[in-house]
């Protein structure tokens, strides 16, 4: 990890040498990327209005085999132009609802583009909708051009653009008060892929997909604001009217956000070879210490598991209150957190947040997929990460909540997600294409996190660890698709694993196998033919048989127990296949342990033994987490009820309470009217 | 206060049968929303291992299952509930009139004399709750003092810090609010009783009035009686704490503890009926 120290010093000492000049910045002498789509950006934020003045310079490169005749541009902010834009109209109309004035909506406009040669390309740009064909949706530019790129070749537009944040922020960005979270902020070219472009609309539902490249921007603000954003702040020039412009560079990345406000309080600290900056709001600064901790544990923790983070700097911005609709989100080298105050210790939310979106540094900034064709591919194995982050720093049980003595894990957590709404969908599908809002998240976050930690408990972890870490080698800096990450975990783990994986992400087949029937019936006493028929009681009658036909060997001196003939019947009720194990345990302390294929329906195991059978648990050692019935997977011959009665009289005991307490009632009551 | 405590005391003891009558009713109305819940729960989890983990702790697993599995079986029950604990207010309601008449009398048990006052005054609470609630509505604006003052004073972007504890603030009043509430619906049914007043509106002014008048005297008894109760509840936490285990054995101690706490809260209700009328009787009728 010393490459990346020498890197940054390296780097701040060219800075040093070419600050006067415009010459080129370099963090990385050999780029890590493509760098298809090149940003130069000037931007002034007017922090009353919350306004934005632009001018942008894109260098593209055309690395495909077509003559390119037309851009398409994502206008993300025209998401919030109105009520007519299909990401508000997608939403059930959440927002237009609220009567909302003026300043609570945001748009881009863009007022000019040109090419570097001087001509103007206005005329002919126009709002296409590549998705619904709502006319009314203006998030997608087309900007036809007078001379196809041809293959190999670039072209350099200048663009300049005028935009309003949304306040307060909705979905990601926006302002509030002194404060703004500006992402999706900048006329952002699309995709070029399989010969066209991937420009997807602004919808409700799914996220993002482009391109990498350098960022040079250069952010106007006032004096007294702080600044976080994406890459490294090169320099800081104070302007005569009181603003301050803070010019920040980054390499190979798809994206660019930042975010400001005059009360930010900033901490800063290192984790490995990262430095960490966390920018938190006044009233939140008790939390500092919880935020540092989490970055940097993230940090660390993703380094030593999947693979080197190639960025010097990590910034945390802490969303301002009011402003809860832009935290909890993912941009290169600046995440957004979450949290409220008073939070407690043991409710690791804010943890959650910081971990998870960390996270996406790797899965999305690393291994651009596109998220809103196949969100689970950063979302999913986002969360399975989650999930095994949680397990190892703080433990299997209680990870996320542990209050008031209930314990919940965040891999439980994921569960209940899951079994809310599991069958809906296949997981690969695009965002808006769901059945609902909740099926796109639980299938794109729960299902596929809890499908890849089963898929772990498969494989063994260190398999799980070496796809991870091949996918991550592999498509670092590249578009993944789904077949690529089936095609590195078959291949890394020398099996054919397409069985498990167009089950999981092709169907929407539930898993559930259930032990539905056990029994043990004593077979000791024998009659019907070939037997002393006696009409003794059957107590006598059982040992006159036995005796009779003289099975010495059997019943041994040391051996009165009677014999059973015992039963296990496991079931797939769902139609999701996948390979169990059952364990059963007989009265005497036995174990067995069966493997079924699971293929059919049902399957039943008989057992002739020296003892009942106590218990059968199907998945004994818990590593199906994706089965979405975990009660039914063991049978018990008895009731188990002293667990039960212990909660069932505290209950008792609580509702006798309650009664008595008037106050509660007007309590509720007070609410239902409030 | 002492002697008034104490008057209470032997006034409750002389109808300790009634005792019984509140905790039983308190029991069976916890017990008619408990046991649906409870075969529900046998239903889905009773023969499966993972109730047999929930005799150390709550199990998450079985939680969220059960909650997303019976659903529609833990609806109606906690709809029923609501139901069950309106019809345990309107019957202690009942029986408060029979209790505070006995008490007030200080005549010895009489079956006749309860059961007959019970139903005779229960009309009556009932209107003089109706009017009760207009102070209730009063106490419970207090708190949006509070909502108000923050508003005034740290206008309509407050920080989250100031948001938070001015919420605790307002659950302070709210607790006091619902205290002096309770004090008022008491002596509002001593004053029904003991005057035999037939007007509900006089009667809860009167006991404003009373209250007004001897305000620390009166606030010191519900006080004692608070915190009696709480500290009860307290000894009764640490006991159940000691004994919290995994077998049947510890499962059934501290079902009986917290029975026998349930029937020293009976005991404590009623003794704090008795203590208030004593006091009542000894300032209003010499
Ligand atoms: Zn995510």
């Amino acid at each position: 990890m010393v490459h990346k120290s020498v890197v940054h010093h390296g780097y701040l000492l060219v800075c040093l040498l070419c600050l006067s000049s415009n010459a080129q910045h370099m963090l990385f002498p050999t780029p890590l990327s493509p760098r298809i789509a090149n940003y130069d950006i000037d931007v002034r934020l007017n922090s009353e209005k919350h306004t934005l003045v632009g001018a942008e310079t894109l260098t593209w490169h055309n690395t495909s085999s077509d003559y390119i005749n037309e851009l398409q541009f994502h206008l993300y902010l025209n998401a919030f132009r109105n009520n007519r834009s299909s990401f508000v109209l997608d939403s059930n109309r959440r927002w237009s609802d609220k009567k909302y004035k003026q300043k609570n909506w945001g748009y881009i406009d863009v007022t000019s583009i040109t090419t570097a040669e001087g001509e103007d390309l206005a005329p002919h740009m126009h709002f296409i909708q590549p998705d619904d064909d709502n006319p009314e949706d203006k998030t997608v530019l087309r900007v036809p051009l007078p001379e196809p790129i041809a293959p190999g070749g670039s072209i350099v537009l200048h663009i300049n653009f005028k935009a309003k944040l949304p306040e307060p922020p909705i979905s990601r960005n926006g302002a509030k008060a002194e404060y703004a979270m500006v992402a999706q902020w900048f006329p952002k070219i699309g995709v070029y892929e399989h010969g066209k472009w991937n420009c997807h609309q602004y919808h409700y539902r799914g996220e993002f997909y482009a391109d990498y490249g350098v960022y040079n921007v250069r952010i106007t603000v006032p004096e007294k604001n702080i600044v976080g954003a994406t890459g490294i702040e090169v320099s800081r020039q104070n302007n005569s009217d009181g603003t301050v412009t803070h010019f920040y560079h980054a390499e190979d990345v798809h994206d660019f956000a930042w975010s400001t406000s005059p009360d930010f309080v900033e901490f800063i600290d290192q984790s490995q070879d990262v430095q960490i900056r966390v920018l938190m709001q006044k009233d939140h600064v008790n939390q500092s210490e919880r935020y540092m901790t989490a970055a940097k544990l993230a940090v660390a923790y993703f380094q030593d598991t999947y693979g080197d983070y190639p960025f010097a700097n990590l910034t945390v911005i802490d969303p301002r209150r009011g402003a809860d609709q832009s935290g909890g989100m993912e941009y290169p080298t600046l995440i957004t957190a979450a949290t409220a105050y008073g939070i407690p210790e043991k409710l690791r939310l804010p943890e959650m947040v910081i971990l998870h979106e960390f996270g996406h540094n790797y899965w999305y900034h690393l291994t651009a997929n596109n998220e809103y064709e196949e969100a689970w591919l950063d979302e999913g194995i986002n969360t399975y990460s989650e999930i095994q982050i949680f397990n190892d720093l703080y433990g299997p049980t209680g990870n996320i909540i542990d209050l008031l003595g209930l314990k919940i894990s965040d891999l439980q957590f994921n569960r209940m997600g899951y079994i809310s709404l599991p069958d809906r969908d296949p997981i690969v599908r695009n965002a808006q294409d769901f059945y609902s809002g909740g099926s796109y998240g639980v299938l794109s976050y729960y299902k596929s996190g809890l499908a890849l930690t089963t898929l772990q408990n498969y494989l063994g972890r260190e398999t799980m660890l070496k796809i991870m870490r091949t996918f991550l080698g592999q498509w670092r800096f590249k578009h993944p698709h789904t077949q690529d990450f089936i095609d590195v975990a078959n291949q890394v783990s020398g099996r054919n694993l397409d069985w498990f994986f167009d089950q999981v992400l092709y169907s929407a087949a539930v898993l559930d196998y259930s032990v539905t029937q056990i029994s043990s019936r004593s077979i000791d006493k024998k009659t019907g033919f070939d037997y002393a028929y006696s009409t003794v009681s059957d107590s006598a009658l059982s040992d006159t048989t036995i005796a009779s036909v003289g099975d010495s060997t059997q019943k041994s001196l040391d051996d009165s127990a009677k014999t059973y003939k015992s039963s296990v019947r496991v079931e797939r009720l769902g139609s999701f296949i996948f390979p169990v194990e059952l364990q059963v345990v007989f009265t005497n302390g036995d174990t067995v342990r069966e493997c079924w294929d699971g293929r059919d329906e049902w399957v039943k195991f008989t057992y002739v033994r020296k003892a009942e059978i106590e218990f059968a648990t199907v998945d004994p050692d818990n590593k199906i987490p994706m089965d979405v019935n975990l009660v039914n997977n063991s049978r018990t011959r008895k009731t188990q009820s002293t667990g039960i009665n212990k909660w069932m009289s505290r209950g008792l005991f609580a509702v006798q309470f309650s009664l008595d307490l008037p106050e509660l009632f007007i309590a509720i009551i007070a609410r239902i009217i409030g | 206060m002492l002697s008034i405590i104490k008057q209470g005391l032997a006034r409750m003891w002389a109808h300790k049968r009634l005792i019984l009558f509140f905790y039983f009713a308190n029991l069976i109305t916890a017990a008619l929303i408990i046991l649906p819940l409870r075969a529900a729960l046998n239903r889905f989890a009773g023969h499966s291992q993972m109730a047999d983990r929930l005799r150390y702790g709550m199990d998450a697993d079985l939680l969220i299952e059960f909650l997303q599995y019976s659903g529609e079986t833990i609806g109606p029950i906690l709809l029923f509930g609501l139901l069950a604990a309106i019809l345990y207010w309107l019957l202690t309601l009942y029986l408060s009139g029979g209790a505070l008449k006995l008490f007030a009398s200080g005549r010895q048990y009489d079956a006749a004399l309860f059961w007959g006052s019970a139903g005779r005054y229960f009309g009556r609470f009932l209107r003089l709750f109706l009017w009760s609630l207009l102070v209730l509505l009063i106490l419970l604006l207090l708190p949006q003092i509070i909502t108000l003052l923050q508003r005034l004073i740290f206008g309509k972007d407050p920080y989250e810090y100031i948001t938070y504890y001015s919420g605790f603030i307002r659950l302070i009043l709210y607790v006091i609010g619902v205290f002096f509430y309770l004090m008022v619906f008491d002596y509002g049914r001593i004053q029904i009783i003991s005057s035999e007043e037939r007007a509900t509106r006089k009667a809860l002014w009167r006991a404003l009035v009373f209250i007004r008048d001897h305000f620390g005297r009166v606030v010191l008894l519900s006080l004692i009686f608070a915190l009696t109760g709480t500290v009860g509840f307290f000894i009764y936490y640490f006991i159940a704490d000691l004994l919290n285990g995994s077998i049947a054995l510890t499962i059934a101690l501290i079902f009986i503890l917290q029975q026998l706490f349930m029937l020293f809260r009976a005991a404590l209700r009623l003794t704090g009926f008795a203590s208030e009328t004593v006091l009542y009787q000894k300032y209003v009728m010499p």
